[in-house]
């Protein structure tokens, strides 16, 4: 297979900073900025403190990625930074107003988010929704990741996948198990 | 690797489905990126940072208009630029208030360094259309000062 994973352009962008060339983080944000910014929205980060945690992440690796060797390690390494960050600023989130609170999306019965969904889209949400948080939260990371990175990514986010078993987890297979009883899908 | 390991293309499918829906329903804030590269630029100059204090017929990234004349202020400089495009590329005419300066242009894949003359004026030809922010050197600060990007 040519095509390149999001892994794969990560770590090539990666390499080519920590060779010296400082424009290649720009692409680094670039390909990363989906996976960063649902990593802290599925911690229920509100969009300001998600973008401060995104941000810290960034920040830390311009101080610090030279110590991380290798390039493959940086996709694992700043969603776990970005997820501790959130955590952090959630813990002391005394300084949020409730309207910052309350913009945390997507808000579960929120009307006018699902009206834009189609079908399809609607019908899986449902599926997803009737899965314990942690599996949510995991499988809407993971779906923004590249293969390789999902183990790491589980780990990161506490939901380790483990050695023995399939590399789709229990997640992904929970939701597989509930689309393929459900004969509204894949018609 | 067994083969049991792998996704297979049910998992593909789910997974890239999984990603439309929550794209959909809590899409990535515009800008998100160019705030953060922002960021990165001033953290890794350990720059002054420059605020846009004046625009016309400007778009900051992420509108569709384009720059036509814009002020940038620090607290130790201020810079004036105006484009004029010519197809792909644009000229870049601009202003500093410091004679001598040094104004790196920097795009996504291409930068240049002019110094502006005693009076403060400098000009730069050929500047690839798109995304831009500049970075003054050699002003009365220690520190470079890096603008916000904007749209050529």
């Amino acid at each position: 297979m040519s095509t390149q994973t999001l892994g794969d352009r990560a770590a090539e962008a990666f390499r080519g900073y920590l060779d010296g060339d400082r424009s290649r983080l720009g692409d680094l944000v670039e390909i990363l900025t989906p996976l960063l910014w649902h990593t802290a929205r599925s911690q229920h980060a509100p969009t300001p403190l998600a973008e401060e945690a995104i941000q810290t992440a960034w920040l830390r690796l311009v101080e610090g990625g030279d110590r991380i060797h290798e390039p493959r390690a940086v996709v694992s390494w700043l969603v776990v930074t970005v997820k501790r960050e959130t955590w952090r600023l959630l813990r002391q989130s005394g300084r949020f107003t409730d309207s910052d609170a309350m913009d945390v999306r997507p808000a579960v019965d929120d009307p006018e988010a699902e009206a834009i969904l189609s079908d399809r889209q609607r019908r899986l949400w449902r599926h997803i929704r009737a899965l314990p948080e942690r599996c949510q939260a995991l499988l809407r990371v993971i779906a923004f990741a590249s293969q390789p990175d999902y183990a790491a990514i589980a780990t990161a986010l506490g939901m380790p996948i483990g050695s023995i078993g399939p590399t789709r987890g229990r997640c992904l297979t929970k939701l597989r198990t509930a689309l393929a009883g459900d004969p509204g899908w894949e018609t | 690797m067994h083969d049991d390991d792998l996704l297979d293309d049910t998992d593909v499918r789910v997974l890239a489905a999984t990603a439309g829906l929550f794209g959909r329903l809590d899409p990535v804030p515009a800008g998100l990126a160019d705030r953060m590269q922002f960021a990165i630029n001033v953290a890794q100059l350990e720059a002054e940072v420059a605020e846009i204090t004046r625009e016309a017929m400007v778009g900051v990234r992420g509108d569709t208009e384009a720059a036509d004349t814009i002020t940038f202020t620090s607290p130790s400089i201020s810079l004036m630029v105006s484009t004029a495009p010519h197809g792909r590329t644009a000229r870049v005419d601009g202003w500093v208030t410091y004679g001598g300066a040094q104004i790196e242009v920097v795009c996504r894949t291409w930068s240049t360094t002019v110094t502006a003359d005693a009076s403060g004026r400098f000009s730069v030809e050929d500047v690839p259309r798109g995304p831009v922010h500049f970075v003054v050197r050699g002003g009365p600060g220690n520190r470079p000062v890096v603008t916000p990007t904007v749209d050529l």
